[in-house]
């Protein structure tokens, strides 16, 4: 269970100051998936980075589980991510000097609850278990993102949080992914929040939010 | 560390340099046994040197002088002196003359000398070594070329004789820098010739003999010069000149000798070797105030080892009971101070010893091979 | 924390992997960095060891020698007699110089008796006891046999004598067609250089020598404690050179290597600081995706310094050993130099190596504390995003207001603080000034040089654009070639300043076409007049005063013009000469000046020895190099007793024809056997060969600098090449040569090369003014003018430029071999 409450941010870039998030408001139950689309521009990025506690807002609160995530020390911050959280990244953020298998592994051996049956079951959802020994930079841009998906969840995190996770792939791999993220996290009990400016995509998840003018409104699924 | 290796290693240097002449079979073993008498310098005989032998008749004022075709020689001045207050001053001045055996040499005649020179006073110790080789000039015993009289030197520490006699005479030497000793010497006593008119036998196999005599009734008075001032003193000297082929053989532990005045004018030399195989042996010279020698041997003396003291790290016997039962002399005899070691390349305690018993008087002790 | 860090460390490990060159590099700049800095180290020591060792093989302090007269010897009645009026501190030496295989082999012959009669507790227990544990230990330390070794020999020589086949493997001496002598000791002794030592009887038997060439003196003996013994007539007490007549030559030096070592040490320090950055910025992307996962910042930072920490434990290691190596094969001309210099042996083998490490380990982690610091702190921010951010452009004005601080603090230091440690701190200062400027004014020089390119080069002006990056990203390995240019321009200056004013000053004092030193000045005139009339003499007089409390020598001076000119002034009143050779006026050389402080026209009262004063006026101050003592010069008629001690006297040859001084010298030699003549010629060569055989030394420290400054530059461009490789593909895709593509890259080298040096040179003219102004004044109390020439910054300038276009041509080469598909490659990706 999420709620947020009155969240502010804004940003200064050097004498130019911008409002991005204005006294923005959202429950999120558990399991729910919610997806949020947006111009560029528009502050769903800077959302979802407070939601994984990678920045803090001006003013509100983020309650996660009875807590505050936006009063975390950087060692509660820290703490928050290696566990609760798992983020997948338009850019995948793979360590590069690491193969799949051991990218899928790293969350998982940091919080000391490797689950090898898990993991290798969870490649084989996402079409990779071939790939596990390779480095990323010989994978293609779908196969890198199902990898990002799977190191998103090797932990077991109650959140996944999903940064336009399909912008750097071609419609066919964008599909199957989005599926994938949606059906492993409803699998694996999961809440997800999706940040995408793909209409189609966001109509996948339980919720859909747009947000523009630093508001979020509900959009009503078809 | 340093003091260490100074002593330890020093006694194959010199021996390295009295260079193949001298056949040492020592060098090696002054390590393993560094204590042994002059680093085993006199351990075995050179084959070139003349031997001692009854043959021989000791002549003066000759004798006095060198004699370059024996391998070792030495004379040997110890002195008991004393200051106006009675503060003791032993002293001791030797000079010891070594054959190379090297006759060709463009630097030198083959002859070595090595002078020991000694002061001690309740307190504090000088001591001090120094080497020369012969014909260069700095190191001889000789009569003087000009006027004929006995001098022995080596660099400015100088014997001179008033005449080619031994004595009267004058002695001046210096230690360490700091102590300047200028004694003034009379004899008040005949020469004792030791063993058989000198022919002194020095293993009981009679193997090692020296030619050997005493002057053991030598007055002394002069003063000593130190850094801050000079003290007067006079008192009773005991000398020695010995020479021979070699002393002792490589199974000799070491020496005990003893240069004592007696109260009542006796003097007394006591010696004895011990050995590895032939045990230990005493002889001495038993000698009246007016200079008539007993020879003793073994069956005239009985010496035992009181206590020992340890002495930089090693055990010596600083008091014995020394018995000449015949003669009615009982003695004890004790070192005067308990440090009074030589610290030169080769060890040896020689130092001050007080008389009790029987009779009182005071000597010299001489240990080697502890 | 602990499961933090291990995975990090994890992950950096894992790196290595996939940028297995760049790591290469890194190390290798690293080990370089610490090598160059160990070897300037190692020649360093070896140098400064080399002057502090006693010049007699088997003894220590022997500063005096007893020689005979011209013509007359030392025989061994007079050994004897010196020895028995007590001189047993003298000692006899014989020298024999034997010719054999085209080598020649000094031979010295000592009296080992007398050397073993030294007094151990005498002159301090310390010293003496140590020169005689020194003495025996060297003899035991063979493992031939004892009794049987006749010659002593140093390892280093032996080893010389060895290829020379000059000793054989059996430890003889193989000389002509002699049997073999020996055997010989190979053992090391106390001031034992390249003889051959042994026994004096020795060297009297084994070869027909039968002289006594000299006797020393052994003692802690100098002017405040002078050697009195008695000579005979024919012989003379010599006081030894290179103790004391090249102290303060060797100490300027001594000044000039630990200056040198500093800058070294910044130099390494920035190589390593500079290899380091490169390694950790190519990993930041990598650390910011760990942030994301949740790693603790701490973490990272922790298995970054260990990992750092065991990177500079093992460099330094490799590289103190590497360094050893280097210097051992880079100076054998500098061992040699040295070994003549202070006729010394030198080794290698004795230096500490656990002090060299730390030195090297302190400048290793000084150099990466800084470079954990300034880059891992960028990790925190913007953490959602993986770029990273790049520098504000308003940073360039920063370096600028550093730089500014930075010299205004040096500058405050200056005028505030007047002692050594200060003036280090000023050059230190300073240098980093410099850095900040390199870091400000390089990118705007490139923009101001850029119009001038025409626009119809493309891609000239492609390269010049891309230096500006190339300089952005290796701005410390700039600085680090920064620093060396500057030390050596500075160094460079110094020495040729200092070369300059020696051979100015002693060419000018020493006007005279010749000198003898007499303690008897009347008879040598008449001997001079007698025969030759064509010489004119000046008998230079001196004496013995002091001021405030100080000893001082005044010494007179004639007046005439070619006199006055002779005279290298620093500073002096109009009226000078016509004061002074009035006897108000005196000349104050300016160690004195500055020790007590003297200004010009300031009137002083020096106290005389018959306890009278004289009054005078300080009318000018000279440079008197070299002396290390206070000195005024004052009109002949001012010096009371007149002849007294030992004279100088110059002469001049006033015939028309050059005079055969020879002659003259012979003369003297026949009757005047204490007269000690030298003719000016000779005594020039003589005292600027000592010269650059002292510098040649600092010549190679240079270049060691600047090679190790080149190598981190060129290492640093390698590794920026990779980042680089997009750049490159885009112009091999629109067809420019791979050939033209070289000279572009090599041509931004040039640029980057020259321009730097063009920063550099002030600093460098800034530092060697320093150390000639500061440094030297506060250690010697003298200074001397600084020399600016310009061909030897041109020379300098060339051999930087060449150094760095042959450090990067391999690696620039290399790149462009690189088939056009393997980059085009890379743009695809």
């Amino acid at each position: 269970m999420i709620k947020i409450e009155a969240l502010s941010k804004s940003y200064q870039d050097g004498k130019q100051f911008t409002q991005v998030l204005d006294n923005l408001n959202l429950n999120i139950a558990p399991k729910q998936q919610i997806a949020i689309t947006g111009e560029s521009g528009s502050g769903k990025s800077t959302l979802l980075h407070l939601l994984a506690c990678l920045d803090k807002p001006d003013s509100g609160s983020i309650i996660i589980n009875g807590q505050n995530i936006c009063s975390f020390s950087p060692r509660l911050s820290d703490a928050y991510r290696q566990k609760t959280v798992g983020i997948v990244f338009q850019k995948f953020n793979l360590i590069e000097c690491l193969s799949v298998w051991e990218n899928i592994c790293f969350p998982a051996r940091l919080n000391q609850n490797l689950d090898e049956p898990y993991l290798l079951n969870l490649l084989q959802q996402l079409g990779i278990a071939e790939q596990r020994h390779k480095m990323p930079v010989d994978l293609s841009g779908g196969e890198q993102q199902r990898v990002a998906i799977a190191r998103a969840l090797s932990h077991k995190p109650e959140l996944v949080l999903a940064d336009e996770p399909t912008g750097n792939l071609d419609d066919k791999n964008s599909d199957k992914v989005a599926n994938l993220l949606f059906s492993l996290c409803s699998l694996h009990n999961a809440m997800l929040v999706m940040v995408t400016h793909s209409q189609q995509l966001a109509k996948q998840a339980h919720c859909h939010y747009h947000l523009s003018d630093k508001k979020l409104t509900l959009q009503a699924n078809d | 560390m340093a003091q260490w290796l100074k002593f330890r290693k020093t006694p194959w240097l010199l021996t390295s340099l009295l260079s193949a002449s001298i056949v040492l079979s020592a060098c090696s073993e002054s390590d393993t046994s560094s204590s042994s008498m002059y680093g085993g310098m006199l351990d075995q005989e050179n084959f070139t040197s003349a031997k001692a032998n009854t043959e021989i008749a000791i002549e003066f004022p000759r004798d006095h002088l060198s004699h370059p075709e024996f391998a070792i020689e030495w004379w040997y001045l110890t002195a008991n002196l004393f200051d106006s207050q009675g503060n003791q001053y032993p002293m001791q001045w030797t000079l010891f003359r070594f054959s190379g055996g090297v006759s060709d040499s463009n630097w030198s005649n083959g002859q070595l000398y090595m002078s020991h020179g000694k002061l001690s006073s309740d307190k504090q110790s000088w001591f001090e070594e120094i080497f020369a080789r012969g014909g260069v000039g700095n190191a001889d015993v000789s009569l003087n070329e000009e006027s004929n009289n006995f001098e022995a030197y080596l660099d400015d520490w100088h014997w001179r004789s008033s005449s080619a006699d031994l004595l009267p005479a004058s002695l001046n030497f210096n230690l360490n820098g700091q102590v300047n000793i200028m004694l003034n010497m009379q004899a008040k006593g005949p020469y004792i010739l030791n063993g058989q008119n000198g022919y002194s036998v020095k293993l009981a196999n009679e193997q090692h003999a020296s030619m050997y005599y005493s002057q053991p009734f030598i007055a002394i008075d002069g003063s000593i010069e130190l850094l801050d001032k000079t003290i007067k003193v006079s008192g009773e000297g005991w000398f020695d000149h010995e020479w021979s082929a070699g002393l002792s053989d490589q199974k000799t532990q070491g020496w005990d000798w003893f240069s004592l005045h007696l109260n009542d004018g006796q003097k007394l030399m006591l010696y004895q070797v011990r050995h590895s195989e032939l045990g230990n042996v005493w002889f001495g010279s038993l000698i009246s105030p007016g200079g008539d020698k007993i020879h003793l041997t073994a069956t005239d003396i009985k010496g035992t080892i009181d206590s020992y003291a340890t002495v930089n790290g090693i055990q010596v016997p600083l008091n014995w009971s020394l018995s000449l039962p015949q003669y009615q002399i009982h003695i004890r005899v004790s070192a005067f101070k308990q440090d009074q070691y030589n610290h030169g390349m080769f060890p040896y305690y020689e130092g001050a010893v007080v008389v009790e018993g029987s009779h009182q008087g005071i000597g010299f002790m001489e240990l080697t091979g502890y | 924390m602990t499961k933090s860090i291990l995975s990090v460390l994890w992950v950096i490990v894992k790196s290595y992997n996939l940028q297995k060159y760049r790591f290469f590099l890194v190390l290798m700049a690293m080990i370089i960095g610490c090598a160059g800095f160990s070897s300037v180290l190692v020649i360093n020591e070896t140098a400064m060891r080399s002057y502090n060792q006693p010049n007699f093989p088997l003894v220590e302090d022997v500063r005096y020698a007893i020689y005979p007269k011209e013509g007359a010897s030392i025989t061994q009645a007079d050994y004897a007699d010196l020895r028995k009026s007590g001189n047993r501190n003298i000692i006899a030496v014989s020298t024999l110089e034997i010719e054999s295989k085209n080598n020649k082999l000094d031979f010295v012959g000592v009296d080992y008796y007398a050397l073993m009669s030294l007094d151990l507790s005498q002159q301090g227990a310390d010293s003496t006891e140590k020169e005689v544990v020194l003495f025996t230990s060297s003899l035991n330390s063979s493992e031939v046999d004892a009794t049987e070794n006749k010659f002593i020999v140093d390892p280093a020589y032996a080893k010389v004598l060895r290829t020379q086949k000059l000793l054989t493997s059996d430890n003889f001496l193989q000389l002509n067609s002699q049997f073999p002598i020996g055997p010989v000791s190979i053992a090391k002794a106390t001031g034992l250089g390249q003889q051959i030592v042994c026994d004096i009887e020795t060297l009297f038997n084994q070869f027909t020598t039968q002289e006594i060439s000299y006797l020393v003196v052994v003692g802690k003996y100098n002017d405040k404690n002078p050697v009195t013994v008695q000579l005979p007539a024919h012989l003379r007490l010599v006081k030894l050179t290179s103790t004391e007549d090249t102290e303060q030559l060797t100490a300027s030096f001594h000044l000039n290597l630990f200056a040198m070592g500093l800058l070294m040490f910044v130099v390494c320090m920035f190589v390593v600081l500079n290899a380091l950055n490169l390694l950790i910025i190519k990993r930041l992307p990598t650390f910011k995706i760990l942030r994301q996962l949740g790693i603790p910042i701490v973490a990272i930072f922790s298995a970054s310094i260990i990992e750092m920490l065991f990177l500079a434990i093992v460099c330094s290691a490799m590289g103190v050993t590497l360094g050893i190596e280097a210097a051992k094969l880079l100076s054998p001309a500098v061992n040699q130099t040295l070994e003549s210099l202070y006729n010394v042996s030198l080794g290698f083998e004795s230096f500490s190596w656990p002090s060299l490490y730390s030195r090297v380990l302190l400048a290793s982690i000084l150099g990466l504390s800084l470079a954990a610091v300034i880059p891992l702190r960028s990790i925190d921010r913007h953490l959602a995003s993986i770029k990273l951010t790049p520098q504000v452009v308003s940073n360039e004005n920063r370096w600028l207001a550093v730089s500014a601080i930075l010299l205004l603090v040096s500058l405050i230091l200056y005028f505030c603080y007047t002692n050594i440690l200060s003036s280090f701190v000023i050059i230190g200062l300073l240098i980093t000034s410099g850095c900040f400027m390199v870091l400000f004014i390089l990118p705007k020089l490139l923009v101001l040089t850029r119009p001038f390119i025409p626009s119809n080069a493309p891609s000239l002006s492609w390269s010049f654009a891309d230096a500006k990056r190339v300089s952005n990203k290796s701005s410390i390995a700039l600085c680090a070639f920064f620093i060396a240019v500057t030390a050596n321009v500075g160094m460079n200056l110094m020495v040729n300043s200092f070369r300059v004013a020696t051979d100015t000053w002693i060419t000018q004092r020493l006007d005279a076409d010749a000198y003898i030193y007499t303690q008897d000045a009347d008879k040598v005139s008449t001997l001079i007049k007698l025969n030759f009339p064509e010489i004119s003499i000046f008998v230079r007089q001196a004496e013995k005063v002091s001021y405030q409390g100080n000893d001082l020598q005044i010494r007179s001076y004639p007046s005439q013009l070619k006199h006055r000119q002779a005279l290298l002034l620093e500073d002096t009143l109009d009226t000078s000469w016509d004061k002074f050779s009035n006897g108000y006026g005196i000349f104050v050389n300016q160690q004195f000046a500055l020790s007590k402080q003297l200004k010009l026209g300031q009137k002083l009262e020096i106290s005389r020895q018959d306890n009278t004063q004289l009054a005078v006026q300080v009318v000018g101050i000279y440079y008197d190099y070299g002396n290390p003592n206070a000195q005024a010069l004052v009109s002949e008629w001012l010096i009371k007793n007149p002849l007294g001690g030992r004279q100088v006297m110059a002469l001049y040859n006033q015939g028309a024809h050059p005079l055969e001084w020879t002659e003259l010298k012979k003369q003297l030699g026949l009757n005047m056997p204490d007269a000690q003549m030298m003719e000016t010629q000779t005594l020039l060569k003589a005292s600027m060969q000592t010269f650059d055989n002292t510098f040649v030394v600092t010549q190679s420290l240079n270049i060691i600098t600047l090679l190790v400054a080149a190598f981190s530059l060129a290492s640093s461009l390698i590794v920026i090449d990779f980042d680089n490789k997009p750049q490159r593909a885009l112009l091999r895709a629109m067809g420019v040569p791979a050939s033209k593509v070289l000279l572009l890259t090599l041509f931004q080298y040039t640029l980057l090369c020259l321009f730097i040096c063009a920063i550099a040179i002030p600093f460098g003219i800034l530092l060697s003014w320093l150390l000639i102004n500061l440094i030297n004044v506060q250690a010697f109390y003298w200074s001397y003018p600084l020399v600016i020439e310009l061909e030897t910054i041109v020379q300098l300038v060339f051999s930087s430029l060449t150094v760095v276009l042959l450090a990067v041509l391999l690696p620039a080469a290399r790149a462009i071999l690189i088939p056009p598909i393997e980059d085009i490659k890379w743009l695809n990706g």
